[in-house]
């Protein structure tokens, strides 16, 4: 089962508002300016040992080589990243029709982890299941695995029956 | 560190990304010209080039990268890894290999 997480105000987030892991170690601290919410990483690292395939789904246009070296520092590494460059070639495409700015069905992702209202009524029209995490939460992370874990028990008893 | 010995420290870093394969790009000319932004390099789907800046004092070698060709095509990169300087050539090599797993 694919999981992915939104960046900005998701796992890149304020330190003035919100606890963060130790940052790198200069000068990637001053190359990667960005800092994470604390619990990422364990967050991460927990979900890929069970099973669970991890992604990043952003809108930014940050390059995949960016993001990767990153999470690099923090000894994360993701399963697959789409940026925004990525969801306009995938996803977009052509259409006329301007789609919303993450489509996760679009890659079988069954829980996608972002802050935006918006993404969250996008999940209801189209078809995709959101959390929503945008303040500081000292429970984020259970409340992220307990809901993965429920989402896959769900999906595996509704295969099972098919 | 001197001119020529960081220019040498710079072609080590580009030749270690050719003896990955990395393929040397006309591109970006204005830039070139104008900044003295070096050359870019395709491996793969990502575009490189090596850079170098000045840290609080201290010289580093910078690999940028991207995978969008026309923002290579204007010199707009992202930095993802530094190196000192004056690091050995190994050191040098096996972060430039990391940055670019």
């Amino acid at each position: 089962m694919r999981v992915s997480f939104d960046l900005d105000e998701v796992l890149f987030v304020d330190p003035k508002r919100f606890e963060t892991e130790k940052p790198p170690r200069f000068p990637m601290s001053l190359l990667f300016p960005e800092r994470l919410r604390k619990g990422t990483v364990d967050l991460v690292h927990q979900l890929q040992k069970e099973g669970f395939e991890v992604w990043v789904y952003t809108s930014s246009f940050r390059s995949e080589s960016y993001i990767k070296s990153l999470f690099r520092n923090y000894g994360v590494r993701f399963d697959d990243i789409v940026n925004g460059f990525r969801h306009q070639a995938e996803v977009q495409r052509n259409r006329r029709q301007t789609l919303p700015t993450k489509v996760p069905s679009h890659y079988h992702i069954s829980l996608h982890v972002d802050d935006e209202d918006a993404v969250i009524r996008n999940g209801r029209e189209f078809g995709f299941k959101v959390m929503r995490v945008y303040e500081p939460d000292e429970h984020w992370a259970d409340k992220i695995l307990e809901e993965a874990r429920r989402i896959r028990a769900r999906e595996e008893a509704e295969s099972r029956k098919a | 560190m001197e001119k020529d010995q960081l220019e040498n420290r710079m072609r080590f870093a580009e030749h270690v990304l050719e003896r990955q394969g990395a393929v040397p790009l006309d591109i970006n000319q204005k830039n070139r010209e104008l900044l003295g932004q070096r050359v870019t390099y395709r491996l793969g789907g990502v575009y490189y080039r090596i850079d170098h800046a000045e840290i609080e004092g201290k010289t580093f070698i910078i690999l940028s990268a991207t995978e969008s060709k026309e923002y290579a095509g204007i010199g707009l990169m992202d930095d993802i890894q530094a190196i000192s300087a004056d690091a050995g050539d190994e050191t040098i090599r096996r972060k430039l290999l990391e940055a670019m797993a």
